[in-house]
């Protein structure tokens, strides 16, 4: 596949990532398919090895990795106003929404029938937040399986030990993660000679 | 009273010691209720906001933000989670020298 000259209008580039922004429901996933479909597949500006070695490094970035991607594909296709207007083709649009339905949210709360529907809505987030919890950690156990029975009991004690922390000693979170960081690189370090093949694989999943 | 400092420096900590759109909730919620900055329900609202509304699912924090502090709170968070992201050029420029490391890929195991 023949790449293009990545070359876009800024006004051009903007657009593309506002219609990926707002047309992304249920984050990651959806996402993600929208930005290969639109940079590789559609405009062929990016070639799918280097959106998979972009994401690669986005997995390594600390905070969203979709917006750590949009600062690379970005950066790649127009420079510093690139990343400009491809963070706020992707997030003003967006934000702008979600700030006009907590402001609405806000307004009705206070209506009865609203009330009554949101008695039924509260165990529903409880069952969000549970699911949002299982999809982080169902990846790491699968992978943990594969990789042993000691890996699996010491990441099973370490995200108990985690939960425990916080809960019972009410530890900072911070200081939490950043235990677990450091007890991470001591003990999964990998010997010499074995790499981890599933590392990308599952890595794809995170978000 | 919320002082806007602070509050923006809660949540962008929260945003750089996480990866992914939910990890920084755990922060969040430890350090907005301990300030007294925000009630328990504001979590469940946002995050069932942020799951409607389109975007990144990350946006959860904007409505956060604008439960905790209004337009204010929902513009610091929009920056908050955006900064950390900018690390992904230092990260883009130095990941070729760390790579090979072994610790790199253990600590990313133990996150």
């Amino acid at each position: 596949m023949k790449l293009q000259d990545p070359r876009p209008s800024k006004w051009l580039l903007f657009r593309i990532w506002a219609s990926v922004g707002l047309q992304s429901f249920g984050g990651g996933a959806s996402t993600t398919f929208l930005i290969q479909r639109a940079f590789i597949e559609k405009h062929r500006w990016l070639s799918m090895e280097e959106f998979m070695y972009f994401w690669n490094l986005c997995v390594l970035t600390p905070g969203i990795n979709l917006v750590a991607l949009t600062v690379l594909i970005g950066k790649k296709l127009g420079g510093v106003w690139g990343i400009v207007v491809s963070l706020a083709g992707l997030l003003l649009p967006s934000a702008a929404i979600t700030c006009l339905l907590a402001a609405t949210f806000l307004q009705v709360e206070n209506i009865a029938a609203v009330q009554a529907v949101l008695r039924g809505v509260i165990p529903a987030t409880g069952g969000i937040m549970l699911i949002v919890g299982l999809n982080f950690a169902l990846p790491l156990i699968r992978r943990s399986y594969k990789e042993g029975v000691l890996y699996l009991l010491a990441s099973g004690v370490l995200m108990i030990a985690c939960a425990l922390a916080i809960i019972l000693l009410k530890l900072s979170v911070i200081i939490v993660i950043l235990g677990a960081i450091l007890l991470g690189a001591l003990f999964f370090s990998p010997g010499r000679g074995s790499p981890l093949p599933e590392d990308e694989e599952e890595q794809g999943e995170q978000q | 009273m919320i002082n806007p400092l602070i509050y923006f420096l809660l949540f962008l900590k929260a945003s750089l010691f996480s990866t992914g759109g939910f990890s920084n909730l755990p922060s969040l919620h430890q350090d907005l209720l301990a300030n007294g900055w925000a009630k328990e329900s504001y979590f469940g609202q946002s995050i069932a906001i942020g799951q409607i509304s389109p975007g990144p699912n990350g946006l959860w924090v904007i409505s956060l933000g604008y439960f905790t502090y209004g337009i204010a709170g929902a513009a610091l968070a929009l920056i908050a989670i955006t900064l950390p992201a900018l690390l992904v050029l230092v990260i883009s420029a130095g990941y070729t020298r760390i790579e090979q490391r072994t610790w790199v890929q253990g600590a990313m195991h133990g996150v």
